[in-house]
């Protein structure tokens, strides 16, 4: 079954393809638009971004802040992996007005009240117990491993095709009186209406 | 020399495109303050550079494996856009196939490489069965089943801006697939069965498209641009007509993981060149190089499971049939399609 000899149209496609510079463009940045809005960023400061603005689109109930100037907390919990990002994103801002405060905690133990926790992945282990306090305090859990909204959290951040995607589980918010705002769910990859027991 | 322009066009505009992603210039990365100034929706559309103090964190899956489950059916007969009954064929040949079904089992195995391209090997198993019908005698069946030809392809590195998607593969099919099927035909036992009945092209074939898509919310909108060129002529003298194809498509992804989508698919294909000396046109008429190639609009639904909630297993069912169909005939017309696939990321 050889082939006989190419046909010329044959014969130019595939010169064609060699003139492509693919081999040699494969392991390269493609191009941006250029444009005002940036376009790259480092994992972890493009999360503590997402999680800064996450508090535009989070109804609190009022009985999650402990008085009317208390300030909006960001925390995580585990290993941190923020170091200082979100605490200097966040200096001088300010979240659902309020003057923002940024905290790690090492475990479930030392959790001190917050709004917005980033349960990492050594922390995943507490999930039940972090889950518990998120209910009774109002905190939206935020997590990147896998199964997250399976073990009952509440967003999920994945980067997908060096995108960050996020999934949302809004029944497992509303167990915590924190309502999900509509143009979040628009944006979101995946929305969840059921909670895991 | 008009119709070898056209061939060239799509191979003159990929390679134009390589050759500005080559030389295109590179990203510049954005600090935490500017990032902080984005809204939600640009954030997600910012490509993320893996944090080196992160090494730890899980690689994304480097293989996929796929099975996918192909079944066409091809039913009645067309000349142009109009259709012809079997008793029309009858006249015109002392054979006619009333029925084809072709069925394809489809392995592949893709390799994420660094810099993101992907190398795929994908193996065809074929089987088709063809009832006859025809002026004198009983009506018959006849079957052939095999290997087709395997396809290595690579898919470079997608091109994003904003929320578009753009991808570009190259592939090449190797002349593995049987060409030299046999039967018991009308003209006796073990006589080589038509181009239809063939198992492969017999001939490197070059496979390229073209691939945008975006996503915005619960939406994502596609388009694909797809050639396959045939390299030369088979061992036979023939080389099976070039296929172009045109598809978009929406793709919903809901609250749930059920993922619906709806194709519209614009093909185009060419007859064959040369001819099979085996044959003998005159039985039938899919064993007359002239009656292949014409044009058909395909509309596809399609509905997808995500078996875990990151979307690395998936399964995924589509059932399509044609809107409109112009053939080089008279040539069966494709009656409908269905398959059914199944996807794992590891």
């Amino acid at each position: 079954m050889a082939t006989a000899l190419l046909r010329p149209q044959g014969l130019l496609a595939l010169g064609m393809i060699a003139l492509l510079g693919l081999v040699p463009s494969l392991g390269q940045e493609p191009p941006s638009k250029p444009g005002k809005t940036p376009t790259r960023g480092k994992e972890y400061e493009v999360k503590a971004a997402v999680l800064y603005k996450l508090g535009r689109f989070v109804t609190w109930p009022a009985s999650a802040f402990q008085g009317s100037d208390a300030p909006f907390t960001l925390a995580s919990v585990g290993k941190n992996p923020f170091d200082d990002i979100l605490a200097n994103m966040v200096t001088g801002k300010r979240i659902t007005n309020r003057p923002p405060r940024v905290q790690h905690f090492d475990g479930p133990s030392d959790l001190a009240p917050c709004q917005i926790l980033f349960v990492t992945a050594e922390a995943l282990t507490h999930m039940p117990t972090l889950r518990r306090r998120a209910r009774a305090e109002h905190i939206l859990t935020v997590g990147e491993t896998e199964d997250f909204l399976e073990q009952g959290g509440m967003v999920h951040m994945a980067v997908v095709d060096d995108r960050l995607r996020l999934s949302i589980n809004v029944a497992e918010a509303a167990e915590a009186d924190l309502r999900i705002s509509a143009s979040l769910l628009r944006i979101s990859h995946r929305v969840v209406q059921e909670t895991v027991p | 020399m008009v119709s070898t322009a056209r061939s060239l066009a799509f191979p003159m505009a990929l390679g134009m495109l390589g050759v500005l992603w080559t030389v295109g210039p590179g990203l510049a990365q954005t600090s935490p303050t500017a990032l902080a100034e984005l809204s939600l929706e640009e954030l997600i559309q910012v490509e993320i550079i893996v944090d080196g103090s992160m090494e730890d964190r899980p690689a994304p899956p480097p293989w996929t494996v796929a099975y996918r489950y192909v079944q066409r059916s091809f039913d009645e007969y067309r000349k142009g856009t109009d259709a012809a009954s079997f008793a029309e064929i009858l006249d015109l040949f002392p054979v006619v196939p009333t029925t084809i079904r072709q069925e394809a089992h489809l392995l592949e195995l893709t390799r994420r490489t660094h810099g993101r391209a992907q190398l795929s090997l994908l193996v065809p198993f074929i089987r088709q069965t063809t009832d006859h019908i025809r002026r004198t005698g009983a009506p018959f069946t006849l079957e052939s089943q095999g290997i087709g030809a395997p396809l290595l392809s690579v898919t470079a590195r997608p091109w994003q801006w904003g929320p578009q998607l753009l991808h570009l593969s190259v592939g090449v099919s190797l002349p593995l697939g049987s060409i030299d099927e046999t039967g018991p035909t009308p003209r006796g036992p073990g006589t080589q069965l038509p181009y239809t009945m063939q198992i492969g092209s017999g001939t490197y074939d070059l496979e390229t498209s073209l691939t945008l898509s975006r996503r915005r919310g619960r939406h994502g909108l596609g388009a694909r641009l797809f050639s396959e060129i045939h390299l030369g002529r088979n061992d036979h003298d023939y080389s099976l007509g070039d296929r172009w194809l045109l598809s978009g498509w929406w793709r919903g992804h809901f609250e749930s993981r059920w993922q619906p989508s709806f194709e519209v698919h614009v093909e185009r294909w060419s007859r064959i060149d040369g001819f099979d000396a085996a044959l003998d046109p005159n039985i039938a008429p899919v064993a007359d190089a002239n009656f292949f190639g014409g044009r058909r609009i395909d509309a596809v639904a399609g509905l997808r499971y995500a078996l875990d909630p990151s979307d690395r297993h998936t399964v995924e069912i589509t059932v399509g049939v044609p809107l409109y169909q112009s053939l080089h005939g008279p040539q069966p017309e494709r009656d409908w399609e269905i398959s059914g696939g199944w996807q794992l990321h590891f």
